[in-house]
C-alpha cells in the first residue's frame, strides 16, 4: 500500500516499484514494498494505474482513492510526535473497489458542481429567520444566560397519576384552546396502560441546593432519609396541556410527574438558561440576608429571563434597539444585559428569530390598538377613558405600588420593584399588554404581579367607571399611548416666562394659559428652564375634568 | 331524656334504639383533643424585619420574623396539627359550620399567621391597612391565586382540593409579609396559639392519625412528653381518641428540629 508520502518518497528518488499494490497492506509495508520494488502507473492494471498517477500528481482523485483505501497511511511520519487522540480518526472502511469508486463519485460530484436544486434544503422565510437567528444566538451564546427553549417532557403516565386539574374562572380570552380531537387523543391508552402528554416548561429546582426538586405525591419535598416516598418532579407549565382529557393551564398548579412516568417517556432538556439556573439558589440565599421571608419562585424574576414567547411579547423595533444598546428594564435584576456590539444585521436576525419561532408578525407589526384613532374613538364613547386609566395607574393601591412611572420610583427593596411603565408603548405588543394585565401568571407563571382587575370584580368605579373588560382596555390604551397622553398633559408653565401684562390697546393679546396644575404627569420643575424661541404656536392643553382645548399662545422667548 | 320518651312513645322502642345507635350527636361518640407545644431549648429572640415600603403604615408596629414564635414560657405558636385520615367521620355541627375564615392584612403582616380552612369554606382576605396589598397564595393542589386587595377591601377565595401541608401566602408589594393557609377536607385541625396550646373539638372516638407540621421545622419528626422522647416519622402520630377530653399534655419539640 502506498501512502502519499510513500509515493512522494519513491517519486523523489526516481524509483519505480514493480510489485502490484495489494489492498490491506499497511503503510509501512507499502513503503517497504515501494523501496524494494518499483511501482509505476504503467506497471499495474489500468484502473489502479489511473489513481496512482493521480496520487503522484497530488490530484483530488488520487488523494481520495488513497484516503479511502488506507486512511492511516496519512499518519506516516506524522504520528511520532502526536498522542493517540491527536491522530487522524477516519476508520478503515471495508469498501471494495466498486464501493470505493461510488463514494468517490459522490464526493467528487459535490465539488464539481452544485447539488441539484431538488436536493438542496430551501427553508421558507420563517424557518430561514429561525435558522439565521439561532446562528447568531449561538455565536453570542445568548443561551448561556437566557432560556431559548423550555424543557420538554414527553411523559407516558398511568391514568390519573398526574393528579387532578382544577378549573378556575377567568376572562374568556384566556381560556385554553383544545379541540375535541385533542381531548380524545389525550385519553388514548396504549398497550401498557399509559397515556401520553407533552409538558413544556420548567422542572422545579430546590431553592437551597439548586438541584432537581423531588416531592411526594402530595407535593411535599422528600427528606433525604425517606426511602419509601414515591418520587415526583414538580413541573411548572409554560404551555397549556391536556392530561386525562382535562386542561392544565399555564399559571395553574405545578404538575406532579411521577419519576416512572418520566422514565417511560423522553426528556428534551432546555436550550439555554444555565446561568439563571446556576444562580437561582445563590440569589435566594443572598436575599434571605435581607428578607428571611423571600418566596423562592420570586427569584426567577431577578435572573436573566427566559426568552420563550419573546416574539409575541415585544415589538420588533424596540428589541432591535435594545439589542444594539441595552438599557435596564427590571429594577430587580441582579445582572445587566451586556452590550454585545452587534451589527445591525445580527440584531435583526435575532429579532426575526424570536418573531418567527412564536409565529408573530415581523419585521413590521400592525395592531389597530397602536393607532391613535382607536384611542380617539374610545375617548369619544367613554369620556375620560385615558384619564380614568391613569387614575388606576397612579392610585396608591395599584400599579405605582411597584412600577416605575416616568420620574416616579416606588420606595423600598429593588427586588420588589417592577419595570418602567412609560416605555411600555414602544416595548410591548398591545395584545400581550392586554392579556398580561388580565392575568399575569398565564404568561409568566412565576411572576408575583397580582391580578389587579379580576374578571368578575372591576376596580373602584371612582377611578374608572366601567366593567372589568373596559378597564382592561383603558389600561392597555393608556400604556400603548402613554407618550401621546404625556405630551398632551404636559404643562408648559414651568418653561414659560409670564409675558408682561398686556396693554389693552395691544394689537396682539398675550395668551391666556390656564395655570391650574394638570394631573398626573408632572412637568419638569427642577433645574433651569430650557430656552425656547419666541414666537406664536398652538398648544393643546388638557385637564382631567375638561375636554381638550387648543389655544394659540404667544411665547416670550427666554433668550 | 324527655325528648327520648316522646320519640319512644310515637315510633316505638326498637326504632328509637336504632336511631340512638346511629346518632352521631351523642356525647359519648366524640372527644376533644388538647395539648401544648413547648420549645426544647433557650427561648430564641425573633429577628426584626425591615419594612422599607409604606413605612407610615408598615412602620407602626415593630415587625418581627414569625417563622418561629416562642413565648416567654416556651410555648411555640403556629404549630399546625390536623387529622390526616381522609374518611374521618365528621360531627354534624362541625360539618355544617363553614363560616368564612378571615385572614387580615394588618399593619403589613398577616393575621392570623396560619389560617385553617375547609374545602369549600371561604377564606376572606381582608385589607385593614390604608395601603394596597396582594395575597399571593402558592397552593400545590389548588390553582394558585394572587389578587390585589385595595385598602379597606376584601376578597374571598375558596378551595376545591385538600392540601397536604399549608400553602405559603405572600405579598409581593411588601415582600417581608408571609403567612400560611391549610386546606383540609374536614374541620379537624388547629394551629397552636401564642402559649403553644391547641384544641380540636368533636373528634370521632377511635383511632386516628395526626399530622404535625411547623413552617420552620417542616414535618415534626420527634416529640418528647414527660422526658420520654418519641420519633414520629413524617410528623405522623397515631392516637386513640376517647370520648370526652383527651389531653396529649406538654409536648416538647427540641430546638434542633427548627434548625433547617
Amino acid at each position: 500500500m502506498l501512502g502519499r508520502e510513500a509515493a512522494d518518497h519513491g517519486n523523489a528518488h526516481g524509483h519505480a516499484v514493480e510489485a502490484p499494490i495489494v489492498d490491506g497492506l499497511d503503510s509501512d509495508l507499502a513503503y517497504a514494498a515501494a523501496e524494494e520494488a518499483h511501482v509505476t502507473p504503467e506497471s499495474v492494471d489500468s484502473n489502479t494505474g489511473f489513481f496512482l498517477e493521480k496520487l503522484l500528481a497530488h490530484e483530488r482523485e488520487g488523494f481520495l482513492w488513497q484516503k479511502l483505501r488506507a486512511p492511516r497511511s496519512y499518519d506516516y511520519k506524522k504520528a511520532e510526535n502526536k498522542g493517540y487522540n491527536e491522530r487522524y480518526r477516519m476508520p478503515q472502511f471495508p469498501f471494495n473497489e466498486t464501493q470505493r469508486e461510488a463514494v468517490m463519485t459522490f464526493v467528487l460530484g459535490l465539488v464539481a458542481e452544485p447539488p441539484a436544486p431538488q436536493f438542496v434544503y430551501t427553508p421558507n422565510d420563517r424557518e430561514q429567520a429561525r435558522l439565521s437567528g439561532l446562528k447568531v444566538a449561538e455565536q453570542y451564546n445568548c443561551g448561556g444566560c437566557h432560556t431559548l427553549q423550555m424543557d420538554r417532557w414527553d411523559v407516558r403516565y398511568r391514568p390519573e397519576s398526574l393528579g387532578e386539574g382544577q378549573e378556575s374562572a377567568d376572562y374568556p380570552f384566556l381560556s385554553p384552546h383544545f379541540t375535541p380531537a385533542n381531548v380524545a387523543d389525550s385519553l388514548v391508552t396504549d398497550r401498557q396502560g399509559r397515556r401520553k402528554a407533552t409538558l413544556v416548561g420548567m422542572p422545579a429546582i430546590n431553592a437551597d441546593s439548586g438541584k432537581p426538586q423531588y416531592v411526594d405525591e402530595d407535593g411535599v419535598p422528600i427528606e433525604e432519609d425517606d426511602a419509601e416516598a414515591v418520587q415526583h418532579r414538580p413541573f411548572m407549565l409554560w404551555k397549556d396541556v391536556l392530561i386525562d382529557g382535562a386542561p392544565r393551564i399555564v399559571g395553574g398548579p405545578n404538575v406532579m410527574v411521577p419519576n416512572e412516568a418520566l422514565e417511560a417517556g423522553r426528556h428534551y432538556p432546555a436550550n439555554g438558561g444555565d446561568l439563571a439556573r446556576l444562580l437561582f439558589p445563590v440569589v435566594i440565599a443572598d436575599e434571605k440576608e435581607i428578607n428571611p421571608n423571600v418566596k423562592p419562585d420570586d427569584a426567577w424574576g431577578w435572573l436573566p429571563p427566559p426568552l420563550v414567547g419573546e416574539g409575541t411579547k415585544v415589538q420588533s423595533g424596540w428589541l432591535h434597539k435594545f439589542l444594539l444598546n441595552p438599557a435596564p428594564i427590571r429594577p430587580a435584576a441582579v445582572l445587566r444585559m451586556p452590550k454585545f456590539n452587534f451589527q445591525s444585521s445580527e440584531a435583526s436576525a435575532l429579532v426575526n428569530y424570536f418573531a418567527a419561532v412564536d409565529g408573530a408578525d415581523y419585521p413590521y407589526i400592525y395592531d389597530p390598538r397602536l393607532d391613535e384613532s382607536s384611542v380617539t374613538t374610545a375617548e369619544a364613547t367613554h369620556p375620560g377613558h385615558l384619564e380614568g386609566a391613569m387614575k388606576i395607574v397612579t392610585n396608591n393601591n395599584y400599579c405605582v405600588k411597584c412600577h416605575l412611572v416616568g420620574g416616579y420610583s416606588p420606595p423600598g427593596n429593588p427586588k420588589a420593584l417592577a419595570p418602567q411603565l412609560e416605555v411600555v408603548h414602544e416595548r410591548l405588543r398591545p395584545d400581550y399588554v392586554h392579556n398580561w394585565i388580565a392575568n399575569p401568571k398565564r404568561y409568566l407563571p412565576y411572576t408575583g404581579m397580582p391580578v389587579n382587575i379580576p374578571f368578575d370584580k372591576p376596580v373602584s368605579q371612582d377611578l374608572y367607571h366601567g366593567t372589568s373588560d373596559q378597564q382592561l382596555d383603558a389600561l392597555t390604551d393608556l400604556l400603548m399611548h402613554y407618550d401621546r397622553f404625556a405630551k398632551r398633559n404636559l404643562s408648559l408653565d414651568a418653561y414659560l416666562k409670564q409675558p408682561p401684562a398686556a396693554e389693552p390697546s395691544s394689537a396682539q393679546p398675550a395668551a391666556s394659559i390656564d395655570s391650574s396644575p394638570s394631573e398626573p404627569i408632572p412637568g419638569p420643575t427642577d433645574g433651569p428652564a430650557p430656552t425656547i424661541p419666541a414666537g406664536t404656536g398652538s398648544v393643546t392643553l388638557l385637564h382631567p375634568d375638561r375636554p381638550a382645548v387648543s389655544r394659540t399662545i404667544a411665547v416670550a422667548g427666554s433668550d | 331524656m324527655s325528648q327520648v320518651h316522646r320519640v319512644r312513645s310515637t315510633i316505638g322502642a326498637s326504632a328509637t334504639l336504632a336511631m340512638l345507635l346511629a346518632s352521631p350527636a351523642l356525647a359519648d361518640d366524640w372527644g376533644t383533643l388538647k395539648g401544648r407545644f413547648k420549645f426544647g431549648g433557650a427561648v430564641p429572640t425573633a429577628a426584626a424585619l425591615k419594612a422599607d415600603k409604606d413605612v407610615e403604615v408598615c412602620g407602626k408596629e415593630k415587625l418581627l420574623n414569625e417563622e418561629l414564635v416562642v413565648g416567654a414560657d416556651g410555648g411555640i405558636a403556629n404549630v399546625v396539627i390536623f387529622v390526616r385520615d381522609k374518611d374521618v367521620k365528621v360531627h354534624p355541627d362541625a360539618a355544617a359550620a363553614k363560616d368564612p375564615v378571615l385572614m387580615d392584612n394588618k399593619n403589613c403582616r398577616f393575621e392570623p399567621h396560619v389560617a385553617f380552612v375547609q374545602i369549600g369554606q371561604p377564606l376572606t382576605l381582608k385589607n385593614s391597612d390604608s395601603v394596597g396589598h396582594n395575597s399571593n397564595i402558592g397552593t400545590i393542589k389548588n390553582p394558585p391565586s394572587n389578587s390585589l386587595i385595595a385598602a379597606g377591601a376584601e376578597s374571598n377565595v375558596t378551595f376545591k382540593a385538600e392540601e397536604a401541608i399549608p400553602a405559603q401566602v405572600t405579598c409581593n408589594i411588601h415582600p417581608w409579609m408571609k403567612g400560611w393557609v391549610l386546606v383540609r377536607p374536614n374541620p379537624y385541625g388547629a394551629v397552636s396559639s401564642a402559649d403553644g396550646s391547641f384544641e380540636i373539638k368533636n373528634l370521632p372516638a377511635g383511632d386516628i392519625e395526626l399530622q404535625l407540621w411547623h413552617e420552620k421545622a417542616g414535618y415534626i419528626g420527634e416529640i418528647s412528653v414527660k422526658g420520654k422522647s418519641e420519633k414520629i416519622a413524617k410528623g405522623r402520630k397515631k392516637i386513640k381518641v376517647a370520648a370526652g377530653d383527651n389531653d396529649l399534655g406538654e409536648m416538647v419539640l427540641d430546638a434542633n428540629l427548627f434548625k433547617k
